[in-house]
């Protein structure tokens, strides 16, 4: 952690906040690149007096991260500034943290249905988007599902960096009805899980994977709320074949009910 | 005397889900699912305990003849220790 203290020193204007929603990050860049590469992203905004963690990207030849909780302090090393891996492997990095504030961040897209959500997790490519936007469904977030232990539920709130306007207007967090796996198929068909089969789905489509990142507690943390996670909201796999009819009577169903 | 006794490995997590004992290892991103008397005896050895001791605890709250149970325990236990689940420890007695 001594390279914070250098940081902090000699990069005083190239800083910044940016609000997840429930908390608020200050970020320092050790280049104009990554800095420039950020603000295409995220709102940000002058660095605030108390953040609740302050992060410093540095440029390095490997993907690595040191993270003092005590110290609310962070730093990622990354070795690309192209936006759209940067963008991901900063969000990982955000939401990584964020598994000690009770939130898990998916790579998942969601829609509304009746003032509840629904979410499609997948992998990249699967057709997360495509579902949603084929469901006929208001649009609540894509690509990065933000769901928060609220007492015994499970919120989705809406992706804090998410300016664009295709998204439901409804911007309040919403309780989660299902959570659908989804796969390409050849036929329409939705399997029901096993809790275990279920842990080891929804850690696959955490943020957090996109990333070499470890700190034993935030790994507790977050596999504690991913087993609460899955012991409260139900979760399917769902074998689609672009049947659009299928997909809004299964939405129909009324399955996970509130 | 040396005694052999068996432990947890650190940075797991047991987690009951419905009906259902997952045993998570979140150092090593793993998980298995475990049946009640396997989770027990894992939540049991928290801190090291031979293999009497386990027996003597999981007859008290199952009805098994006590030589199936001991016999049963030792394979499970053989089973966990491969998988790195469990860690055998030697503690010296004094006698």
């Amino acid at each position: 952690m001594q390279h914070i203290k250098y940081a902090r020193r000699n990069l005083p204007m190239l800083e910044c906040s940016v609000n997840l929603g429930i908390r608020i990050l200050n970020v320092h860049f050790e280049t104009e690149k990554f800095y420039f590469a950020f603000e295409k992203i995220f709102l940000c905004t002058p660095p605030v007096k108390n953040p609740w963690f302050s992060i410093f990207i540095r440029k390095s030849k490997k993907i690595q991260s040191n993270i003092d909780i005590s110290k609310k302090l962070a730093e990622l090393y990354y070795c690309n500034n192209k936006a759209f891996p940067f963008t991901k492997a900063v969000t990982s990095f955000f939401s990584y943290l964020l598994y000690t504030q009770d939130v898990l961040v998916f790579h998942a897209s969601s829609v509304v249905k009746n003032d509840g959500a629904v979410l499609f997790c997948g992998e990249q490519g699967v057709g997360k988007t495509t579902v949603s936007v084929m469901s006929g469904l208001p649009r609540y977030s894509d690509d990065a599902a933000f769901i928060r232990k609220s007492g015994n539920t499970f919120l989705l709130y809406p992706t804090p960096f998410e300016t664009s306007k295709i998204y439901a207007r409804l911007r309040k967090p919403l309780k989660i009805r299902c959570l659908y796996f989804l796969h390409q198929g050849s036929r329409n068909i939705v399997n029901r899980m096993h809790p275990y089969e279920s842990v080891i789905y929804a850690s696959r489509n955490l943020f957090s994977n996109f990333l070499n990142v470890s700190n034993q507690a935030v790994q507790k943390a977050c596999y504690t709320l991913l087993s609460d996670f899955v012991g409260n909201v139900p979760m399917r796999q769902l074998y689609f074949n672009r049947d659009i009819g299928f997909l809004q009577s299964l939405l129909e169903k009324n399955e996970g009910k509130i | 005397m040396r005694k052999k006794m068996y432990k947890r490995k650190p940075n797991t997590l047991f987690r009951q889900i419905g009906n259902e004992f997952i045993f998570i290892d979140y150092g090593e991103s793993r998980f298995y699912s475990l049946n009640i008397v396997a989770s027990r005896i894992l939540q049991m050895l928290g801190s090291p305990k031979d293999v009497y001791q386990i027996s003597e605890r999981v007859s008290l709250e199952f009805e098994v003849p006590y030589k199936k149970l001991l016999q049963d325990i030792r394979s499970f236990l053989q089973v966990a220790v491969k998988r790195g689940l469990v860690k055998e420890v030697f503690i010296t007695e004094s006698e």
